[in-house]
């Protein structure tokens, strides 16, 4: 330790408290950092809404504080004496103070912004599922009041995104590395405005988050994309189980979740009726139904094929169902009829061992069936748009992307006929299925190897399609979770 | 030469001895700002023990303070200085 350094670290946190002080109705001119500190717990004391709380707690801490932290700021600036608030604040904050790992971070107001999280995407190439929403979505809000933010390292608050994340989150395609440049060490405090949570945040930062939702006056949106990690635990590992009900404690304080399908929104309307219990209201729940979007990638003609290609895409795991198809089509094989199966996606080692020893087994009787994975957007758009059809039976589904974008491309599909599946399946151009029966898969697979009447029929429907794509889609979720929040 | 009226300058020196109070209550302010700092960022301390251990020497300043607000309206601006200079000199 050297004096410079904690003459630094006095330094930021007097620009923190000065930043602030406008806010919480205190001139910081000329006060000096345990003056000014002094006169803002004095003026929150005098009008302690948790809003006030939480700004007071975040500039001092130089983070986000948890809800208990803001619960420990609040009450002791009702309970102790004048003399004793500026200690009550310093010690409520400790946690959270301690856990930043910079003394430097200093800070700046979002007021009345639009503060929008897409720390996974800012981090990860990763491109499936809720990154696509994400990506596709954020980058049409061009409103001046959106700020892009990723969590700070230490996970103790918002930062504004680097010009790689930045590169990662708007400008997204295949190949593109991560970003590599230092994070901002300046803290974004969201004041009077909005924090938007389009992904579903990581577990490590649903306690400062709760405290934001509950806490810090803004209004907080969501997208809702399924409730599966809680109500059909047995297909996700604990740690996911244990993320999401984490995650439930910000939804409940949260203003507006929009639902990325009625069936997904009925889940989170389930479980804010459940919060009767609580005494809370919870957040309005609305629906918006994912566009029907065609996947990333090139478009080229088909490629000419001996013999008929179906298509499966999605992670590998026992949700999606890969085994009942591989069953499904084992049963029409043995039946003669000669086609082609692929699997794209990749999933955990265990899963993709099983889909691969089945695989493996089907090859060794001499039948076309392959596995693709790391498969880039050009080969994935090529494969959707070669298939004779798209198979999809997964047990559920909070949307199901590649059913959309399977029809998008002209390919028709098969897919469950509960769910959220079935809401897609609603514009046409599917064969709807039980997931749980091998055999009503194998028949309607069979239907669409063998009927061509019905497989043109099915076509031509997809060319019916409402054609309202991502930059519909962002500018409704807009108006749901910014404008008509803020109403 | 004129000479100030006795009552007068005695007001004045006050003036001075409150302004030399407040800049050194601010400065004690600050060093406890500091010195939670120096716990908070470089301190062995775990935050329950700084909960339990600074909450007394991180109030010292604005219970001086509060102490001195009593005082002052209480006994008056003279004895309010005689105290401060009293408690300022224990440091």
């Amino acid at each position: 330790m050297t004096a410079a350094t904690v003459t630094a670290s006095v330094a930021a946190l007097h620009q923190r408290l000065t930043v602030v002080a406008p806010v919480l109705a205190v001139d910081a001119a000329e006060l000096s950092v345990g003056t000014l500190l002094a006169a803002l717990a004095d003026s929150v004391a005098a009008r302690p809404t948790a809003d006030r709380v939480w700004v007071l707690a975040t500039a001092i801490a130089g983070g986000y504080p948890s809800p208990t932290e803001v619960d420990a700021v609040r009450r002791g600036l009702e309970l102790a004496s004048p003399a004793e608030r500026l200690g009550a604040c310093l010690a409520g904050v400790a946690v959270t103070a301690s856990a930043v790992r910079s003394g430097d971070i200093t800070a700046e107001l979002v007021d009345t912004g639009v503060l929008v999280d897409v720390d996974f995407c800012a981090r990860n190439c990763h491109n499936t599922g809720i990154q696509r929403v994400v990506r596709s979505t954020v980058r049409h809000w061009d409103d001046p009041r959106v700020v892009l933010a990723a969590w700070s390292s230490d996970g103790t608050g918002y930062r504004r995104l680097t010009p790689g994340q930045e590169r990662l989150v708007t400008a997204w395609r295949s190949g593109l590395g991560p970003a590599t440049e230092p994070e901002s060490d300046v803290l974004l405090i969201p004041v009077g405005g909005t924090v938007l949570l389009p992904e579903v945040p990581a577990h490590r930062y649903l306690e400062r988050l709760t405290a934001i939702a509950q806490h810090s006056g803004n209004r907080t949106g969501l997208i809702g994309y399924d409730a599966i990690p809680l109500v059909s635990a047995d297909f996700v590992s604990e740690d996911e189980s244990d993320r999401f009900a984490h995650y439930l404690t910000v939804v409940k304080h949260s203003t507006v979740v929009s639902g990325i399908s009625e069936t997904t929104a009925d889940e989170f309307r389930g479980f804010v009726d459940a919060l009767d219990a609580q005494g809370l209201t919870g957040p309005r729940v609305e629906a918006l139904l994912l566009p029907t979007a065609r996947p990333p990638g090139e478009i080229t003609p088909p490629a000419p094929r001996e013999i008929p290609l179906v298509l499966m895409v999605g992670s590998i795991e026992p949700r999606k169902n890969q085994l009942g198809v591989l069953a499904a089509a084992q049963s029409l094989w043995n039946e003669g009829l000669k086609f082609e199966l692929l699997f794209i996606g990749g999933g955990g080692a265990v899963q993709v061992g099983d889909l691969d020893r089945g695989i493996q087994r089907a090859r060794a009787k001499g039948h076309a069936v392959s596995h693709g994975r790391g498969v880039g957007d050009d080969e994935l758009a090529a494969a959707y748009r070669d298939a004779r059809f798209f198979v999809f039976p997964s047990l559920q589904e909070g949307y199901g992307l590649p059913v959309a974008e399977a029809l998008a491309s002209g390919t028709p599909v098969i897919t469950t006929r509960y769910g959220s599946t079935a809401e897609v399946a609603a514009v046409g151009g599917c064969l709807l299925v039980d997931p749980r029966d091998d055999a009503d898969i194998a028949r309607a697979m069979r239907t669409l190897l063998t009927d061509d009447a019905e497989l043109a029929r099915l076509v031509a429907e997809t060319a019916n399609l409402d054609s309202a794509g991502w930059p519909e889609y962002a500018a409704k979720l807009w108006d749901q979770l910014v404008e008509e929040a803020a109403a | 030469m004129t000479t100030q009226p006795a009552a007068d300058r005695s007001e004045a020196e006050l003036r001075d001895e409150l302004a030399l109070v407040s800049a050194q209550l601010d400065s004690v302010r600050d060093q406890q700002v500091e010195e939670w700092v120096r716990l908070i960022r470089f301190g062995a301390v775990v935050p329950l023990a700084i909960e339990e251990s600074l909450s007394w020497k991180l109030t010292r300043g604005v219970r001086f303070a509060q102490t001195a607000g009593r005082v002052l309206r209480r006994d008056g601006a003279h004895t309010f200085v005689a105290i401060a200079r009293a408690r300022l000199a224990r440091r």
